[in-house]
């Protein structure tokens, strides 16, 4: 039971959702990995219950009927709680459901958990969650990566066909490369944002789990297309992306080159070597080019993204919904002890640096000459692709690290270079993992709404790969 | 950044400040901004600042009344309720 068509067969040769949710459950068991911060059994077992009754009725039924999906819980979903991996949301239970999530129902999909992620979506590692560290089913004494942490262990452990993220600067690309699995980031307005509790909203991107390219392209297009309710959203209604290549004999590839970066580990350095011979033993021509503006991206995503959540942030205090203090003396206090008990640490710096950017002092030397210098990033980007068809570069630059291990937060961000090129862009991007257990993977990106090709290439790629 | 900006931004952000975090907290946040002085390389005359990637639109939907959420079942959603309505803190000195 790993793929979506797995699951669709055992419905065909008469198995029942009940029957094949309980054999889930099971494999889930107690949650050793702790992928999950809510996993209701009740719930699962009620929507199993409904959907067979569906089907006893002789009911049109969805194109994932019966198929287990696990959220990120930073995406809503309407009566089952999300946290946002923070005690500012602990026991936020929201009266609606994100779009997404709406469809997947629609589809007559089952959502049987939400997953850990680092709180409000800040971190690489799962650390910085509340709800404590999920861990790397690859080696349980490594990172998974983050922020979509328990998504990707989800997805490595078994427990779900699909397990849906999110990316803002590499957070499905990097926990998919870190636990060795599929991570998919759609171009940006692809999937709709419409109840993704936002990090920051102009690089903010629905991403996709998954063990291959089939139920990524059989979730996107369920998923993916125009919702009015999103104001970033493609404009095209829905989408009906097929695999249609078999080979990509002289596809004109771009590769990045990382000759000069001594940070990037051997190992990544050594898989990253071997995707350009398999792209070349496939017919691809290859052509290695320099990213002209490669220093600035972390420094640009830093300023945009941090300016952005310090915004999004502001709304979280307490009054309305989330957590609040039990003891104040003034309503002055009262937002103080709300904001600073309810965030965790790297949330709060997050928080200042923003604030600091977008200070009318600094604004002028930090947020307006970022935004400045993404335009130069997009330009870049956009030239590469009248020239070329595929981008390659590592995707994340580094192996995970031990839990608790002191790293240099910028040595973190650094190591997302090549994520945050995408988001900064709008691009799609997949990472492609070289091994089944720890070591590099490789990131395949495209031009602007080229998500088809991109999945046909990926998928020409992963067959060779196996 | 200096301490007393730092405390500023602090305070603007409805956050609390230990003064024993402070030494740390105030290294951190310069060695951040610090990485920003890499603009100066650029030269960014001319050029048009790119916010989002797309262009944005709003909808509106029809100009419909329209049911909303049941009360009971808004209200099911929270476990601080009184007399029928969403119980808050007091926000009103």
């Amino acid at each position: 039971m790993k793929t979506v068509k797995d699951f669709l067969q055992l419905y065909q040769d008469g198995k029942t959702v009940e029957e094949v949710m309980e054999l889930v459950l099971e494999r889930i068991g107690d949650d050793p990995n702790k992928a999950f911060i809510t996993l209701d059994h009740e719930k699962v077992k009620e929507r199993a219950r409904y959907l067979d009754k569906k089907k006893e009725e002789g009911k049109k039924l969805g194109k994932l009927f019966g198929v287990p999906i696990t959220i990120k819980d930073n995406i809503m979903t309407q009566g089952l709680k999300t946290t946002a991996g923070s005690r500012a949301l602990e026991n936020y239970i929201p009266s609606y459901s994100a779009s997404l999530v709406k469809r997947f129902e629609e589809e007559d999909g089952i959502i049987i958990g939400k997953t850990n992620l680092d709180e409000f979506a800040t971190g690489g590692s799962s650390e910085t969650s509340y709800f404590g560290i999920s861990l790397n089913p690859v080696d349980p004494s490594k990172v998974p990566g983050g922020s979509s942490s328990g998504a990707a262990v989800a997805q490595k452990a078994g427990y779900a066909p699909i397990n849906i993220g999110t990316d803002t600067g590499g957070s499905v690309r990097q926990p998919g490369s870190y636990c060795s699995v599929l991570g998919y980031k759609p171009s940006y307005g692809t999937i709709s944002s419409w109840g993704v509790i936002p990090m920051a909203s102009s690089l903010d991107h629905v991403g996709i789990f998954a063990d291959n390219i089939e139920d990524i392209v059989e979730t996107i297009n369920i998923i993916g297309g125009q919702d009015e309710k999103d104001p970033a959203s493609i404009r095209k209604e829905s989408l009906d992306y097929k695999l249609y290549a078999d080979d990509i004999q002289g596809l004109r590839v771009a590769y990045v080159d990382i000759d000069h970066r001594s940070d990037i580990d051997e190992k990544v350095k050594e898989d990253y070597q071997r995707s350009l011979e398999i792209l070349k033993s496939l017919g691809a021509d290859l052509k290695k080019i320099k990213l002209n503006y490669e220093d600035y991206l972390t420094p640009v995503y830093k300023i945009i993204m941090a300016t952005e959540f310090s915004g999004n942030m502001a709304r979280y205090d307490g009054i309305r919904f989330g957590y609040s203090s039990d003891s104040f003396d003034s309503v002055e206090q009262m937002y103080f002890k709300n904001r600073s008990e309810a965030f965790g640490d790297e949330v709060k710096k997050r928080i200042i640096l923003g604030m600091y950017f977008s200070d009318s002092n600094n604004y002028q030397e930090t947020y307006d000459k970022a935004i400045k210098v993404r335009e130069l990033i997009r330009e870049e980007v956009e030239k590469i692709f009248t020239k070329v068809d595929l981008l390659v570069s590592p995707s994340a630059t580094d192996v995970p690290s031990g839990f608790g291990e002191k790293r240099d937060p910028d040595v973190d961000f650094k190591s997302g270079d090549y994520h945050v090129l995408l988001n900064l862009s709008g691009r799609p991007g997949i990472s492609i993992p070289m091994n089944q257990g720890l070591g590099g993977s490789v990131q395949f990106a495209c031009d602007r709404y080229e998500d088809e090709k991109l999945l046909n290439y990926a998928n020409v790629f992963c067959k060779e790969l196996r | 950044m200096n301490l007393d900006e730092m405390r500023s931004l602090y305070n603007q952000a409805y956050l609390l400040l230990n003064e024993e975090e402070e030494e740390n907290l105030l290294n951190y946040y310069q060695k951040s901004i610090g990485g920003v002085k890499v603009f100066d390389k650029l030269d960014l005359g001319g050029i048009e600042p790119m916010e989002i990637n797309t262009d944005m639109s709003l909808s509106l939907r029809e100009d419909e009344v329209k049911e909303s959420m049941d009360r009971d079942q808004a209200l099911s959603y929270s476990d601080l309720r009184e007399y029928g309505y969403f119980k808050l803190d007091r926000v009103v000195d």
